[in-house]
């Protein structure tokens, strides 16, 4: 399901992203991250499973919502990128200030 | 104690009353005729109150009566066909018959087994509150219920309040669905006032006569309304018309002739029975109609029986069937048709067939008046309609071969009915230019054909106006017809259009589509199966719509298959498009490919049941001619998309397609490809057109030799491009931006990047990135994988 999320703590939730995130979509995406982004000391797992394509508009939202969360002390990982996400993260430099992986994302203890 | 238990039986009681008015509630939203809704309003309210009988009386023409509708159950004795009313109920609360009617009535109704009654009110679709009022001239449209048991009948507050939710879900569907209908039954009892020896024309304001008409006349005309409704073509529906008298009045013989010109001349029209001897005459002359009549006696009207020659063959009665229209001179009464009726002795008309006849007439008559509506003329005849819809027909027989000079098509056509709703079209433009239309009108029968009619009209009137562009440019095309589709008042119907125009000279296709899904185009070159972007939304729906547009250049043995969603199956599963693939990569073998393709699909959807109208349109340059190609442009295509993100799976399924037609582009650079000009679009929406959906983005795909070169053009506010001024995402603070990245990934992502924009004059992004040199392919090769490509 797009934009889910599976909570692991207090203080660390998986968010599952589910599928591309394009300009149809792309307020769901950002209402969701924001929400989070708020939160003190919050680690946010997404979950890019299964995304292959990102738009630079998402890059963009993405990348806000890294430095806000940072801001309030917590952290944003990406988890289950594939070669296609990941070219993307490279060539818009996310990979420079976001963690990223192709490992799944932490499960539920 | 005993108050306890009742107060629990009562609560039970309401719950089990909910239920039961939320079924009622959507059995009433299903119906649709006063008798069936009557039918379960009395079944439920007996089955409720357990009552042994109860009986619907409706309005009549006077106000101090009402009419036997409907009744149920066992009446101890016959109810009157029509009730005296003293006074207006004016709830839905239980009464008794002594509050509401006259004593003679009462007596008859007590006497039949009934005891109480309650009103049903109703609200018309012109907003007066009918029935209920103060005054007794409303009761005349009140809806009586009575009710009847052996028992005393003594309601309590739950079933007053059952009686009032019930009344209301009536007044509900009543007012929603079937109050037009409600009160044409009404009207048509007043309007009935004719004379037993002779058919008079009703007059407004006349003298209304006691109803006749029973129920069962009520329920058979409105079984027939719904008959004329499903008809396919005016045959049916006289057909209908003819048997339905022949039954009521238990004919030997009918016969309808219908006007023609000039106005004094009747052709056969339809003739039912056997004729006494020999055969009835074709055209029938009448020197000067009857005035004001409806029905005549043949023997005393000699100008409708010119030598008896109708009299000779058994016929005796004769109907005039008309219509009054306005014209120069006046509002005039114009005969539409004669019907002529017999039978071997003379034939009596009681009053109650009289009416019988004129309602059915006053229902035909409105059917020929819808159609008039569509075909706005008003000066036309049963025969110009007829043919109209026979039209429908005849001008889409049900396979067509044909070959212009440029152009080879095949069509198949199977309508699910003998008037379906899809239809196709060829229409021939200015230079040499073909227009090709095939749509699809949900539905079938009448509605859908004189939709259909309406359709091929405006089309035709496009194609053929002095604004030869204007029919060259398929979605302006498209959006001019959903325009005119929606001021129709009666536009209901959703309708799928596909409008492409050939070019001859470059052998372009420029096309749109509503909701005619993905097209396919098979490449003789490449053996290739390509889903064209298409399936906008349908037409007559939903105001201001846009539609996206592409041009195509077709190539020499391409085939082009537009096909409506009742062959879907056969076009696209079924392994149809694998043989047709290799019958292409053969080619000619002796037999035009067009033609084993056209056969091959022929097989294909006739081997499935046909529950759906089914057109297919084969469209196929011929090789031969490839060399007349005036500006052959085979490697590129072209997009044009309205300014709206939800146009942008088009996009893809375009970009899909040029990527797929490419060899020499790796899975990294096809991506590249893929996400740069999504990027490049969507930066012309949200920041050319700053989200305004008025404008269009246009993409140009182009093979060139050693690359490919896209180019994503707007006519949006523009910007005052820097190069230097593109940030390079270096430092931290660059890094955490939200926005800049569109066009510095575009270089990443690109070997080339242009872009001309200046402030109000809109922006053209090149992309160019280029391919890897393979060997030249092969002209025809063995058929690869299908899917989304050139």
């Amino acid at each position: 399901m797009p934009f889910d999320s599976r909570p692991l703590s207090d203080a660390a939730t998986v968010f599952v992203v589910g599928g591309d995130v394009r300009p149809e979509n792309i307020e769901g995406y950002r209402k969701k991250l924001y929400e989070y982004c708020e939160r003190k000391t919050f680690i946010l797992h997404v979950d890019m499973t299964g995304v292959e394509h990102l738009s630079s508009w998402a890059i963009g939202v993405t990348a806000l919502a890294t430095q806000k969360i940072r801001q309030n002390g917590g952290d944003l990982k990406i988890w289950g990128s594939g070669d296609n996400l990941k070219r993307i993260l490279k060539f818009s430099r996310l990979d420079m200030i976001i963690e990223s992986s192709s490992d799944p994302a932490p499960k539920s203890p | 104690m005993t108050d306890l238990r009742g107060e629990a039986r009562t609560e039970k009681l309401a719950r089990f009353d909910v239920r039961t008015l939320r079924e009622i509630s959507s059995k009433f939203r299903h119906k649709s005729t006063p008798a069936e809704l009557f039918h379960i309003y009395l079944l439920t309210l007996m089955g409720r109150m357990m009552l042994r009988r109860a009986a619907v009386y409706i309005p009549t023409a006077d106000a101090g009566k009402s009419r036997l509708f409907l009744h149920k159950g066992h009446a101890a004795g016959e109810l009157p066909e029509t009730i005296e009313l003293l006074q207006i109920p004016p709830n839905r609360r239980w009464m008794s018959l002594s509050d509401i009617l006259s004593e003679s009535s009462q007596a008859e109704i007590e006497a039949a087994g009934f005891s109480n009654l309650h009103a049903i009110r109703w609200k018309d679709s012109a907003g007066a509150t009918r029935g209920a009022g103060v005054t007794i001239q409303d009761s005349a449209l009140s809806i009586l219920v009575i009710t009847g048991s052996d028992r005393m009948i003594e309601p309590n507050q739950a079933d007053e309040q059952f009686l009032d939710l019930l009344g209301r879900q009536a007044e509900e569907t009543l007012e929603r669905h079937m109050g037009d209908m409600l009160r044409r039954l009404v009207d048509l009892g007043r309007r009935s006032d004719l004379a037993r020896g002779e058919g008079r024309q009703s007059t407004v304001g006349r003298r209304t006569r006691e109803a006749l008409l029973d129920t069962r006349n009520f329920q058979t005309l409105q079984d027939i309304a719904f008959r004329f409704k499903s008809g396919s073509s005016l045959f049916d529906l006289f057909n209908t018309y003819l048997l339905t008298i022949m039954g009521r009045l238990r004919l030997k013989r009918a016969a309808i002739y219908a006007a023609t010109l000039p106005s004094n001349c009747f052709r056969m029209f339809l003739l039912k029975g056997r004729p006494e001897r020999g055969s009835m005459p074709d055209i029938i002359e009448v020197d000067e109609m009857p005035k004001n009549q409806l029905w005549v006696n043949i023997k005393d009207h000699r100008e409708l029986n010119r030598g008896n020659i109708l009299g000779r063959q058994g016929y005796s009665l004769a109907w005039i069937l008309s219509r009054e229209t306005d014209t120069p001179d006046g509002r005039q009464t114009r005969a539409d048709a004669l019907v002529y009726m017999g039978r071997d002795e003379d034939i009596r008309l009681e009053a109650a067939d009289i009416k019988f006849i004129e309602i059915l007439n006053h229902q035909i008559v409105g059917m020929l008046n819808m159609l008039d509506s569509f075909n706005a003329r008003e000066s036309g005849t049963l025969w110009d309609w007829d043919s109209n819809l026979s039209t429908l027909i005849q001008d889409t027989p049900a396979d067509q071969c044909a070959r212009k000079e440029h152009l080879q098509r095949r069509v198949l056509f199977r309508p699910a009915h003998r008037v379906g709703g899809d239809f196709y079209d060829f229409h021939d433009l200015r230079d040499g230019r073909q227009a090709v239309v095939l749509a699809d009108v949900v539905g079938h029968g009448i509605p859908a054909a004189i939709w259909t009619y309406a359709i091929r009209e405006q089309l035709q009137k496009i194609a053929t106006s002095d604004d030869h562009d204007r029919a060259s440019r398929p979605a302006d095309v498209l959006e001019n017809l959903n325009a005119v589709l929606l001021k129709n008042q009666k536009s209901e119907i959703p309708v799928s259009v596909f409008y492409g125009v050939f070019d001859p000279r470059d052998w372009s296709f420029t096309y749109s589509s509503a909701g005619i899904d993905y097209p396919l185009l098979l490449r003789a070159q490449d053996a290739k199966v390509f889903e064209l972007p298409a399936g906008g939304l349908f037409l007559g729906c939903v105001p201001n719509i846009r539609f996206s547009e592409e041009t195509i250049y077709l190539e020499p043995d391409d085939l082009l298959i537009l096909y409506t969603d009742g062959c879907e199956s056969a076009v696209l599963g079924g392994g149809w498009r694998e043989t047709a693939l290799q019958h292409i990569r053969r080619g000619p073998c002796g037999r035009p490919v067009l033609d084993l393709l056209h056969e091959l699909l022929l097989g294909a959807i006739d081997a499935r049941p046909q529950e759906d109208d089914c057109t297919a349109i084969l469209i196929s340059p011929p090789a031969e001619i490839a060399a007349r190609r005036e500006q052959p442009e085979p490697d590129l295509r072209t997009l044009t998309i309205p300014s709206d993100v939800r146009h942008l799976p088009t996009l893809r399924v375009f970009i899909d397609n040029v990527i797929r037609r490419l060899d020499g582009l790796s899975t990294e650079d096809a991506f590249a490809v893929e996400f740069t000009v999504e990027d490049a679009a969507v930066n012309s929406i949200q920041h050319g057109y700053e989200g305004r959906p008025d404008g269009s983005v246009t993409i140009e795909a182009r093979r060139e030799p050693d690359r490919l070169v896209l180019t994503i053009t707007d006519r949006g506010r523009g910007f005052r491009y820097d190069i230097d001024r593109i940030p390079r995402f270096e430092s931290d603070q660059d890094l955490y931006r939200s926005n800049g990245r569109g066009l510095f990934m575009m270089r990443q992502f690109m070997d080339d990047v242009d872009i001309q924009s200046t402030p109000g004059g809109g922006t053209v992004v090149r992309l160019v990135k280029r391919l890897i040199q393979r060997p030249p392919q092969r002209a025809r090769r063995a058929p690869e994988e299908t899917g989304h490509a050139i």
